[in-house]
């Protein structure tokens, strides 16, 4: 089953850069910069994108102690808000 | 009139910048069109250098208004609203019937506007898990600024601040270090950047772009710890001066005053953000409060 978090993220980025395929989402290892050109402002679009796709606001707390240089790190760190975001604010 | 001097924070009611990306998103999107010029570098991490906060206001078109967060509004109210001045001697010298208005910005510790984007970057930065920040000065306010900003915010700060100024303004010198930062002459000797101007400028005049160049070279061999900050030339940065504008509106409408001239008294740098804001330009000017005008285009944007 594919994990929510990943999907909103593969739409996301093919989104932002055109020729990214949704339905055949790079290896992990692949590196945001280098392989996929994803730069900083590129970067903020996504993180637009996936508030919009989640229902979340990503906030400055949420890339503490992040780093994200592959589309793995990137899948991990979408995975960690989407579960943030699916878990009530009371418990 | 009212001056605006014997007001408080609270019966200014200032507590939003003004988003002007809102009122020119074509602009944003010429400005902004992608070059898609990588270089192929390995291992680079993406996370921008800014926190995300400063990065989603230097390029947000979708919100009319930003609101000001409640422990920088709470730092604005120990020197804001600044005076709003009558500009008599100049509206004779210039022979119009219009009442000419100005802000004076430099009644605060850090003496100059900078502080209204100091405290606010501060702020972000250490919201984002910063520990230090460094910048490049010229004549001293925006070091200034920061380095009460940081002390406010527990985060060191170090300054490299431009030659010739430094030796002939050793109060600010003295300021930085009053507040906790950390301050050096530049060209330094810390430095690539400033060894290699040392060469050239024996004299150490230094240059603002030799400082800043210092500054970044800093913050990169700190990266794990600390940030560059800038205190002009970054959208975010014009966003947070808009409190200047916003608070001259409500100041106006207090004094029944419908024609503007926005300036500020030591910093020209920022005449824009105070004038060209169109919450203050428009909405004073064309006779209407800047936040009807502002709804017609909110409405006309839906």
């Amino acid at each position: 089953m594919e994990r929510p978090g990943a999907g909103a993220l593969a739409a996301v980025i093919a989104e932002v850069l055109p020729r990214f395929d949704a339905q055949q989402p790079p290896q992990a290892s692949a590196e945001l910069y280098a392989d996929l050109l994803i730069d900083s402002r590129r970067f903020l679009m996504i993180i637009r994108g996936l508030e919009r796709r989640l229902n979340v606001e990503i906030d400055d707390e949420d890339l503490l102690g992040v780093d994200l240089i592959t589309y793995g790190d990137l899948v991990k760190f979408v995975e960690r808000i989407s579960a943030e975001a699916s878990v009530p604010q009371n418990e | 009139m009212n001056r605006g001097n014997g007001a408080s924070a609270e019966q200014a009611g200032v507590s939003t910048w003004c988003n002007f990306l809102f009122d020119f998103p074509d602009h944003y999107a010429r400005s902004t069109a992608s070059t898609n010029r990588f270089a192929y570098t390995q291992g680079v991490n993406v996370l921008p250098q800014q926190p995300l906060s400063l990065m989603k206001q230097s390029n947000d078109t979708t919100h009319p208004d930003i609101a000001i967060p409640g422990p920088v509004l709470k730092l604005y109210a120990s020197y804001r609203p600044t005076l709003l001045r009558r500009a008599k001697t100049l509206e004779e010298r210039l022979g119009t019937s219009a009442r000419l208005y100005f802000k004076f910005e430099g009644a605060n510790v850090s003496g100059s506007h900078k502080l209204n984007t100091a405290l606010a970057q501060a702020y972000y930065y250490q919201k984002a898990g910063v520990k230090h920040l460094i910048t490049g000065t010229g004549a001293g306010q925006w070091g200034t600024a920061l380095a009460y900003a940081c002390q406010r915010f527990g985060l060191a700060c170090t300054v490299f601040m431009v030659g010739i100024s430094y030796r002939q303004k050793p109060q600010r010198r003295t300021i930085v270090e009053l507040f906790g930062g950390e301050i050096h002459e530049s060209p330094s000797k810390l430095t690539r950047a400033g060894r290699e101007a040392l060469n050239r400028d024996p004299n150490r005049i230094g240059s603002l772009a030799v400082a800043t160049g210092e500054a970044i070279e800093l913050a990169r061999e700190k990266k794990d710890t600390a940030r560059f900050a800038v205190g002009s030339g970054e959208t975010c940065v014009l966003l947070h001066q808009t409190v200047i504008g916003n608070e001259a509106v409500k100041q106006c409408k207090r004094s029944e005053t419908s024609q503007i001239m926005s300036s500020l008294a030591w910093a020209p740098a920022a005449i824009l953000p105070a004038s060209a804001c169109p919450s203050c330009v428009r909405g004073a000017s064309l006779g209407g409060t800047s936040s009807s005008w502002r709804q017609s285009r909110w409405r006309a944007r839906r």
